[in-house]
């Protein structure tokens, strides 16, 4: 590293490796955790556990064998055991509605949720720090008075609700706009070319996305603006000024990157409402991915599907957290050199 | 005198305002720094020097601070106070460069030190590429920091107190200028750290023939390094001459106060003479000669009448005594 | 005109008349929240006397009538209450002489910290009034069907709201509808905060391995989307009422008891607790009597915004079928049916969808308010 002994910092970037390895090391309890969680509620429900898992479409025999295979005949402790070594190697069971494993279809079903969900988050903090920055920038200005309002609104608001709304408008008085109203690809998807299909996908994420991130934009637009009032008294930018530079640079580079630091953390906040709001949105717009494969589940008593969906979307809150720490890291030298 | 003095501040007001309405943090306030002297502006905490030194570069907060109509400051005759934002931009780490009171929340922790440097670099002068790393290494090693080329990849969490200073100094040297307005630059330090930076701002004072205007509450400080020294209270300048004459013969009673209370390393043990009361606060300015309820030789002419600068034997002071005494 | 908001004794407890007529003595300081309590007081009042005798029906009637209208009147003197005692709310930090002060500025934040928690505060009022009145307001019973000639009639001046797809009334289906979604929101907050508080100060004061037990147990709840445990639930139990509370307060407890922790964690180590222990008084009597007055004004806060997000979750809950089930009306069922026929009869799913956005922005106002309130270096 090169720095020497008179400087105040302990050395290593090994610290960063240890920092995100021990929160990676704290997962695993957690993951642990989530499949317990969802075994108790699935086996604290009233009555005889068979009954639960009776179907009227499922032919006995293929009962009888999940019956075998989920050990339902053992103790407890033992089922939960072959649980947990199922779930976390990625064995979920069979679906009872499609009669497929539960591993296929969810993996169908999971990168469409992960396009939604990815799209929503560059909209909800792409958008969300840009209004805030600009609130604070303008701080008491019309502009700011504007947003405050307009973002207090957008966070009261239902997601599902706004997109009813979108697609109401949709399909009436914005309907030139030709944007899909359900569904991930249109009829004739499979004739597209390359870019075509892109295209294609590209239009139907559109009103999802804005249904999806709009409200928690707004969130982090609130946000946003507290943090950058807060950055733009502090001593470090009067330096900036004092240095001459032009008050863009001072306002981008110097107040900016200071505020972005504590939204980061926002980021692991926003993942369980992000996820939840994805599977309602899926559900609003028929968007094929993993929260409408779970509705679907629940009305069907799907309980192999629920279950594993239910895990999954708890990983992908986990994962999503530790991407958002290292992310942290990257964004605040005063973790990585500790 | 200096024929045309580099910098020249007169009849400076600065007005803020909470919530009981505005009061003026300077009231009034005149001064000169001269090319390649050091001067020193001393006062206690509240007096409205940092406010008058961050007028200079028009760097009070605004709102709520406010420079008043009737104020100006001039830089080799061109007023500063109305000029244009690029002009002003232009002075600030051009001609004229400032160093904070705390190096930690002076410097934007999430840069490296070295860019921060070279973004001064880069904004005065004309060097590009690796010519303004070379002049970074070359300032941090002026500056008194060892292994230049590595610090200057550090963050500023990884650094001393002391060190922090040294690299705000060579962020204030990277445009060259002519004059440096140091903040208190080393209260938040170690004492021992404190004579390091100081001798180090008087050094590159002379070398670069750069004036220096050094503010501070700490008289020991400004006995070491400054040529003329100007004594403020509660927004107004009440004493200024050759640091030598003001230590000496000081003609105001709150210079005489301040003098007093510093321990005197020849008589150990000897009792501490504070002044008597406190600083008043801008909403609450007494009527007359701001110093009279703390004063103990005050005449019933200091509650009625204020007092302007008057040629005293050794400096000058507005003190109504100077006036009545032959 | 005093700046003091409440009256104090030299013991420093408020007025013992506050206490019967919160804010009362706020009517005496001049102040818009005086003018706000004497209104609210004399309409009650009003409202009551002329319609006693449907009142005294209307409590009698039904048990969920009975819990509603207590509840509401509980939510409107906690909000008169909170308006009048305002200085009692601030804690005594440091300001920040850098904040903002310029008499514009300093203008504008009070104008609008003050606008917009009144504003808040009148609409969450109006509520409840509202909820509180709904026999009396609806125009039409909720459940009365007309299939031959009202089905899905657009918004007029016989039905404001129009009418849905088996004929009833709008306007009343959302009237009632705000009845049972205030109650599912307050009761699961309600639940939230019992359970938050208490797992939080159980992990802020005893520390160790139960803290450690207990805050990782909060991670993993935070861990799933509050929709995703919902519907897991619902899935594997029957959807009702009842349920949806409790789950509701159950996946709404983990933000409260982190901050009931980290409050005490601060509280613990001041001095005016170490004298309790010195005196020999228990654990239990140190954490109610000294520490918990202090965390409570966070927890309002909190609580304040969390009933916004009640609301928020049932009426996806019940937009997604899982939640309140027809025929009762649910804000979020009312969206579902209106989602159905979104294109031919767009006022079904509309007007329910606006009277939760101002619901729940209500609460967010006064929540907001509230912080402001309680923590001065607050940058607004």
């Amino acid at each position: 590293m090169g720095i020497g002994d008179r400087v105040v910092a302990r050395p290593g970037g090994a610290t960063l490796i240890r920092y995100l390895g021990r929160r990676a090391l704290q997962a695993i309890p957690l993951l642990i955790g989530i499949v317990t969680l969802v075994f108790l509620i699935l086996h604290l429900a009233p009555g005889d556990p068979t009954a639960i898992w009776f179907n009227p479409n499922i032919p006995p025999e293929v009962l009888d064998r999940m019956r075998a295979n989920m050990g339902l005949d053992q103790p407890l402790y033992v089922q939960y055991v072959r649980w947990v070594k199922a779930f976390l190697s990625g064995d979920f069971g069979y679906s009872y509605t499609q009669f497929r494993p539960v591993r296929d279809v969810i993996g169908d079903a999971l990168p469409n949720t992960l396009l939604l969900s990815g799209t929503s988050l560059l909209v909800i903090f792409g958008v969300g720090c840009a209004v805030g920055s600009l609130q604070a920038v303008r701080q008491y200005g019309p502009t700011d008075s504007l947003l405050t309002f307009v973002t207090l609104f957008l966070y009261s608001m239902p997601g599902f609700w706004l997109g009813l709304m979108l697609i109401l408008a949709a399909s009436t008085s914005l309907s030139w706009l030709g944007l899909p109203v359900s569904g991930m690809t249109s009829v004739d998807h499979a004739m597209l070319g390359p870019f075509g299909k892109v295209a294609d996908v590209a239009k139907h994420l559109v009103l999802p996305t804005i249904a999806l991130g709009l409200a928690s934009a707004a969130g982090v637009a609130r946000y946003m603006r507290g943090e950058m009032l807060e950055v733009i008294r502090q001593d470090y930018i009067r330096t900036a000024r004092a240095k001459g530079l032009p008050e863009r640079t001072v306002i981008l580079r110097h107040a900016l990157r200071n505020a972005l630091i504590p939204v980061v953390s926002l980021l692991g906040l926003y993942l369980p409402l992000l996820f939840g709001g994805a599977l309602v949105i899926e559900v609003v717009f028929s968007w094929p991915g993993m929260g409408r494969l779970m509705y679907d589940g629940v009305l069907a008593r799907d309980y192999p599907l629920v279950m594993a969906a239910s895990f999954l979307f708890g990983v992908l809150v986990v994962l999503g957290n530790l991407i958002a720490d290292l992310l942290y890291a990257f964004v605040d030298p005063r973790i990585r050199y500790e | 005198m200096n024929p045309t003095p580099l910098l020249e501040v007169s009849d400076l007001r600065v007005g803020f305002s909470n919530e009981e309405g505005e009061a003026l943090a300077v009231d009034g306030v005149s001064f000169s720094v001269g090319a390649g002297e050091t001067l020193g502006i001393v006062g206690e905490s509240g007096c409205g020097k940092s406010v008058s030194a961050l007028s200079i570069l028009g760097l009070v907060a605004d709102p709520p601070g406010r420079i008043l109509p009737g104020s100006s400051v001039r830089l080799r005759g061109e007023e500063l106070l109305t000029a244009s934002p690029a002009r002003l931009r232009d002075v600030r780490g051009g001609e004229i460069a400032m160093v904070f009171q705390e190096p930690m929340t002076s410097l934007n922790p999430v840069l490296r030190v070295g860019d921060q440097i070279a973004e001064a670099v880069r904004r005065h002068t004309d060097l590009r590429g690796d010519a303004v790393k070379e002049r970074v290494v070359s300032l941090l090693d002026r500056v008194g920091i060892p292994d230049p080329a590595d610090r200057s990849r550090a963050w500023p969490h990884q650094l001393s107190g002391g060190m922090r200073q040294r690299a705000m100094i060579a962020m204030a040297l990277a445009g060259d200028p002519e004059l440096l307005i140091a903040d208190e630059p080393t209260t938040a330090l170690d004492v021992t750290i404190q004579v390091r930076i100081l001798k180090l701002l008087d050094d590159l004072r002379r070398e670069r023939e750069m004036a220096l205007l050094l503010i501070t509450h700490d008289l020991g400080v400004v006995a070491q390094v400054a040529d003329r020294v100007a004594v403020m209270y509660a927004g107004r300048i009440v004493e200024e001459g050759r640091s030598e004459n003001l230590f000496a013969r000081p003609a105001h009673p709150y210079t005489a106060g301040l003098l007093r209370s510093i321990p005197d390393p020849d008589r150990p043990g000897e009792r501490l003479e504070a002044i008597p009361g406190s600083v008043p606060s801008p909403h609450d300015w007494p009527s007359g000669c701001r110093f009279h309820p703390r004063c103990t030789v005050a005449l019933d002419r200091c509650l009625r009448d204020s007092p302007s600068l008057m040629e005293a034997p050794a400096t000058r002071a507005a003190c109504w005594l100077v006036e009545e005494t032959p | 005109m005093s700046k003091r908001t409440v009256p104090e004794s030299h013991s420093g407890q408020p007025d013992p008349l506050d206490i019967v007529f919160p804010g009362i003595s706020a009517l005496f300081a001049g102040r818009l929240s005086g003018a706000l309590t004497l209104g609210s007081w004399l309409s009650l009042l009003a409202v009551a006397w002329f319609r006693r005798r449907r009142i005294l029906d209307l409590l009698a009637v039904s048990q969920w009538d009975g819990i509603l209208a207590l509840l509401s009147l509980v939510v409107l003197l906690a909000a008169i209450w909170v308006a009048g005692n305002r200085g009692r709310f601030r804690s005594t930090g440091l300001r920040d002489p850098r904040v903002g002060r310029s008499p514009m500025a300093l203008a504008g934040r009070r104008f609008r910290r003050h606008h917009q928690a009144v504003l808040g505060l009148a609409l969450l009022a109006a509520l409840t009034v509202v909820t509180l009145l709904t026999p009396v307001l609806a125009p039409f019973d909720p459940d009365t069907l007309n299939l031959a000639t009202g089905r899905l009639l657009a918004p007029s001046a016989a039905h404001w709201m129009g009418t849905d797809e088996l004929g009833r009334d709008l306007l009343s289906r959302v009237l009632y509808g705000a009845r049972i979604s205030l109650t599912i929101g307050f009761l699961a907050v309600l639940i939230a905060i019992t359970l938050g508080t208490a797992i939080g100060a159980v992990a802020g004061y005893a520390g160790g391995w139960t803290d450690t037990i207990l805050m990782r147990t909060v991670d993993l709840f935070l861990s799933f989307p509050r929709i995703v445990l919902l519907i897991t639930v619902v899935a594997v139990f029957e959807p009702s009422i009842a349920l949806i509370v409790v789950v509701l307060g159950l996946t709404g407890w983990m933000g409260v008891s982190r901050l009931v922790r980290g409050q005490v964690l601060s509280v613990r180590e001041r001095e005016y607790v170490q004298a309790a222990h010195a005196l020999g008084y228990g654990p239990g009597r140190v954490l109610r009597r000294h520490i918990l007055p202090n965390v409570l004004t966070p927890v309002i806060v909190a609580a304040t915004l969390g009933i916004g997000n009640a609301i928020l979750a049932e009426a996806a809950l019940s937009y997604l079928g899982l939640g309140v089930q027809p025929p009762t009306a649910s804000w979020g069922n009312i969206i579902q049916s209106g989602g159905d026929r979104i294109i031919d009869a767009w006022w079904i799913a509309t007007f329910p969808g606006l009277a939760i956005v101002l619901t729940v922005m209500s609460f967010n106002l006064v929540g907001d308010g509230l912080r402001d309130a309680l923590d001065p270096r607050h940058v607004e």
